[in-house]
């Protein structure tokens, strides 16, 4: 299977998404109890799914995954349910943002697969943050303007 | 130092890709070999999406002038789709809308009588959008797909806003 370049990139950025989130996940999992603990644990466990996917995904098109970092710059600190919550919510927004590249490559069963994952993870921003999302998450506003005069 | 990572490590590269992707979409230059579809189907498609857009206003708009009380939760929803509305029809290949560059008017839309019946309405709406979203981007070009993907995920996120 010969895979494009530009696919096999994307598929690395929305794994290199998903490794931060579960870096993530595994921060933030300490400061909650019961009923979220419980959440973001399942939230983690399909992190890993997608993560295996994809790494199988850029294998497959013949490259070496990327892997995680030992460690992670955290966008909001955590030391409490609430600050636990907003952490999970941006960590989120990323993955969803990790994915909109993958929407755009040639291969439409990925263009798929990455939209069905951008929107499981809008959903759980928006239940984490309790509070709505953007017209258009995981795209710039300059992503939307291709033809913006300088 | 090095090993510390943003959490958004890729946006650069995804900012790359859509950039180049949504630019085949306006016919200025092809990005990839044989993949951008002719625009006849492409353009037949995003009026259907337009079209979706378009409804989804006028069921938002028909919910709230029966239920004010329901601004609030939906004012801000509805202006998603909106902006949704105003990015779509900015991906008309020039020349090539031989389809309905303008989609026809929206019949006015009917609200339920109950508060939540209606907010049920809309959330059946918004879950039927999302879905459909998640499958045209297996249809249209790489760029366009881009934007479809997150129409398609702010409309799921409006289902689980409305849950």
């Amino acid at each position: 299977m010969t895979t494009a370049p530009e696919t096999i990139s994307a598929l690395q950025g929305a794994l290199a998404a998903e490794h931060a989130a579960i870096f993530g996940y595994g921060v933030l999992g300490a400061h909650l109890a019961g009923v979220q603990r419980q959440n973001a644990t399942q939230i983690c466990d399909s992190h890993r799914a997608r993560r295996d996917r994809l790494r199988s995904y850029v294998e497959a098109g013949g490259a070496t995954p990327v892997a995680a970092s030992p460690a992670y710059h955290l966008p909001s600190p955590v030391s409490s349910p609430r600050t636990a919550a907003q952490l999970a919510a941006r960590l989120e927004d990323g993955v969803t943002a990790g994915y909109a590249g993958l929407a755009g490559v040639a291969d439409a069963s990925l263009r798929r697969y990455a939209a069905l994952a951008m929107q499981e993870a809008t959903v759980r921003a928006i239940r984490w943050r309790g509070s709505p999302s953007a017209a258009f998450p995981g795209l710039t506003s300059a992503a939307l303007y291709p033809r913006a005069e300088k | 130092m090095e090993a510390l990572r943003s959490v958004t490590p890729t946006r650069r590269a995804v900012l790359g890709v859509s950039v180049a992707a949504l630019v085949t979409t306006t016919g200025c230059t092809t990005v990839g070999p044989g993949e951008a579809p002719s625009p006849g189907p492409e353009v037949t498609l995003l009026d259907g999406v337009i079209e979706n857009e378009a409804a989804l206003i006028a069921l938002y708009d028909a919910v709230l002038a029966a239920h004010p009380g329901l601004g609030g939760r939906l004012k801000r929803l509805r202006e998603h789709h909106v902006q949704h509305l105003a990015v779509l029809k900015r991906h008309y290949v020039p020349g090539s809308t031989s389809g309905t560059a303008t989609p026809a008017p929206q019949p006015s839309a009917a609200a339920p009588r109950t508060e939540s019946g209606a907010l049920g309405a809309i959330r059946s709406a918004e879950r039927k959008a999302a879905s459909a979203r998640a499958d045209e981007v297996r249809r249209v070009s790489p760029g366009l797909s881009q934007l479809l993907a997150s129409i398609g995920a702010c409309e799921a996120g409006h289902t689980q806003e409305l849950t």
